[in-house]
């Protein structure tokens, strides 16, 4: 009887588990999974909507459209070949290979399952890769999500993007928000980079229990015309905590702490 | 009159209303348009054979992605040579045959191997491409023309290109080239994500405004490039040079996102600009040999002059607002291994700075 029980036990956890593997999610794609041995390779205009986990190599320059997704399954890999700088073709915007999004992106990953971007080992010597360019994206989720060693972690262009539990490290930019737009960041960190978070232009950014820490520049710049809602933040250990309007200094400062200066003002007429 | 006039249509035949061109063709004799002309495919206009476009003629281009790449495939492709001179009032244009049109939704006017006479475009309004422009190997002049909503306004390689007069403007790039010698005049840059992207040229740009580009306004690498009395205005950075060497004069450089000018790993000349209110420095280096004087560096947000490498760099005499107003500089004293910045008594007068 207990045999039956066992038995019937794994027809259910082989149907689940399969069943997790095939079945689109909210009528989306098939998830595609990709192996150590055997990564998922992906590059170029993504012709139709993705859904991708384990082990995936972006090989060049990939470009998610307008209309189109690609989403990220928990507990991914994500490897990111890094050029030799001397290409044109497609190179969208930068001359390092680059994640284009105009669509929707959403990177699900999970508490003890996150999703990791780094580059592969078949990266010539001294290059990088771009990192998450959004241009007037649709969607931009990042749920539980470690990005290594970009140019550029994260650069949104009138774009929103939401992050939980996001580490940029390593990245000469975290994060440069231009355009309009809002960035909502709920835990996390940028560190270990050039600069943290750079708000030129017009977008609201809404921080949240995370942290700007160890770069070598700036922590926050925050131009005029940008806004900023904050809790639990702290930048600490940066060159210049953060370069905001005077009017920030006040509720910023148990934000900072051990950086060169924590504080330095933008002057009266600085640009939008 | 009458036989002269069957003359020149024998030799060249003149199309003036609604001439359609469909799938792969070719034009092997010299050929003028006038008029409506559609594109549904890719034409070739044959090496030996000239493509004359008459003031006022609308050229436009189907949307084709047979291979679903996002990019409409008509075009026209000039291995002959190519000559479209319009007039201020009777511009040609080049454009999407679409209803609803996007950028991309036509390849590009292409110059392949090109080179026996300048490919001519003059009073021009290009549109709604991939590449409005692109060569490669080829010879090519661009005057009193606007490309605008392309995906690039202009892409070449290896080709000798100049332009006067042009505006560049709400592309997604603006101006992309390599291996290339290029003149720029009297031109307008603005609103593209990048202005000037460039590698391994010859590059001399005079009395153009790049301004309004979102990533950088003129970018170059591996480079040689003169910079004369431009306004680099507005953009994220203003000026970024790579392993290239520069020769930088009387420009205005003003409220950049970031740098005014970032000179990296390049040899440079900077004299007589006015850099002001630019967001992060007015000026940084990284393992630049430069000689930087006579400009007005002022009011530049974070730091006037920022030394991100280990060597120590030299500055002359600039103007930094006032006689007695220090730069506010950020060099190894500020932070363990970097190189020391050495900068020379403010000028005691104003300087002139010619781009107005």
């Amino acid at each position: 009887m207990s045999c039956c029980r066992q038995k019937i036990a794994m027809l259910f956890l082989l149907l689940f588990i399969t069943g997790c593997a095939l079945v689109p999610v909210e009528d989306g794609p098939a998830l595609q999974i990709g192996t150590v041995q055997k990564p998922y390779e992906v590059r170029g205009l993504l012709q139709q909507d993705l859904y991708l986990g384990g082990v995936i190599r972006i090989t060049g320059d990939l470009f998610v459209p307008t209309g189109r997704s690609l989403q990220i399954a928990p507990g991914s890999h994500v490897l990111v070949v890094g050029n030799d700088s001397t290409k044109i073709d497609p190179e969208y915007l930068d001359k390092g290979t680059e994640i284009l999004v105009k669509g929707r992106l959403i990177i699900a990953g999970k508490k003890g399952l996150p999703v990791k971007f780094s580059l592969d080992d078949s990266t010539p010597q001294g290059e990088n890769w771009t990192g998450f360019e959004l241009v007037a994206a649709e969607a931009a989720i990042f749920n539980y999500v470690d990005i290594l060693g970009a140019e550029i972690g994260i650069l949104s262009l009138d774009s929103s993007p939401q992050l939980t539990q996001v580490n940029i490290l390593g990245a000469r930019y975290g994060i440069l928000m231009q355009g309009g737009g809002e960035l909502v960041y709920r835990g996390g960190r940028i560190s270990s980079g050039d600069a943290g978070l750079l708000c030129f232009d017009h977008s609201a950014l809404s921080l949240v229990q995370m942290s700007i820490v160890d770069n070598l520049e700036e922590g926050l710049y925050l131009a005029s015309g940008c806004s900023l809602q904050q809790q639990g933040l702290q930048i600490n250990r940066n060159d210049l905590g953060a370069v905001a309007s005077e009017s920030y200094r006040t509720s910023l400062q148990v934000s900072l702490g051990d950086n060169r200066i924590d504080f330095k003002p933008l002057p009266g007429d600085a640009i939008q | 009159m009458r036989t002269l006039l069957i003359l020149l249509l024998v030799f060249f035949p003149l199309s003036a209303v609604a001439l359609e061109y469909h799938g792969e063709s070719t034009i092997y004799e010299d050929t003028i348009w006038q008029g409506e002309v559609l594109i549904d495919g890719i034409l070739t206009i044959a090496m030996g054979a000239t493509l004359e476009i008459r003031p006022g003629t609308r050229v436009s281009f189907a949307r084709i992605d047979l291979n679903g790449d996002g990019i409409g495939e008509s075009e026209l492709f000039a291995q002959g040579r190519f000559i479209a001179l319009g007039t201020q009032d009777n511009p040609i244009i080049f454009t999407s045959a679409e209803a609803n049109p996007m950028p991309g939704d036509w390849g590009a006017l292409n110059m392949m191997v090109s080179e026996n006479g300048e490919n001519l475009l003059e009073h021009c309004l290009v549109e709604y491409g991939y590449r409005g422009f692109h060569s490669h190997y080829s010879i090519a002049r661009l005057s009193s023309s606007t490309f605008r909503y392309n995906q690039r306004g202009a892409q070449f390689q290896e080709s000798t290109v100049s332009i006067s007069d042009c505006d560049f403007s709400h592309n997604f790039n603006g101006l992309q080239f390599r291996d290339s010698k290029v003149v720029i005049e009297n031109s307008r840059i603005i609103g593209n994500l990048w202005g000037i992207r460039a590698v391994f040229v010859e590059l001399q740009m005079s009395g153009t405004r790049v301004e309004a580009n979102r990533i950088n306004g003129i970018s170059l690498r591996d480079s040689k490039v003169q910079l004369i009395d431009n306004q680099v205005i507005d953009n994220r950075r203003g000026i970024y040079l790579q392993r290239s060497d520069a020769k930088i004069t009387g420009n205005r450089i003003n409220q950049n996102r970031e740098h005014g000018i970032y000179l990296e790993d390049s040899i440079a000349s900077v004299r007589g600009n006015l850099i002001r209110s630019n967001g992060r420095s007015g000026l940084k280096v990284l393992a630049a040999d430069a000689v930087i004087e006579k400009n007005r560096i002022e009011n530049n947000f974070e730091f006037t002059i920022y030394n991100a490498g280990d060597d120590d760099f030299h500055v002359g005499p600039n103007w930094y607002g006032s006689v007695s107003k220090k730069p506010e500089l950020m060099d190894g004293r500020s932070r363990e291994g970097l190189g020391l910045l050495h900068v020379a008594p403010s000028l005691v007068r104003k300087p002139e700075v010619n781009a107005l």
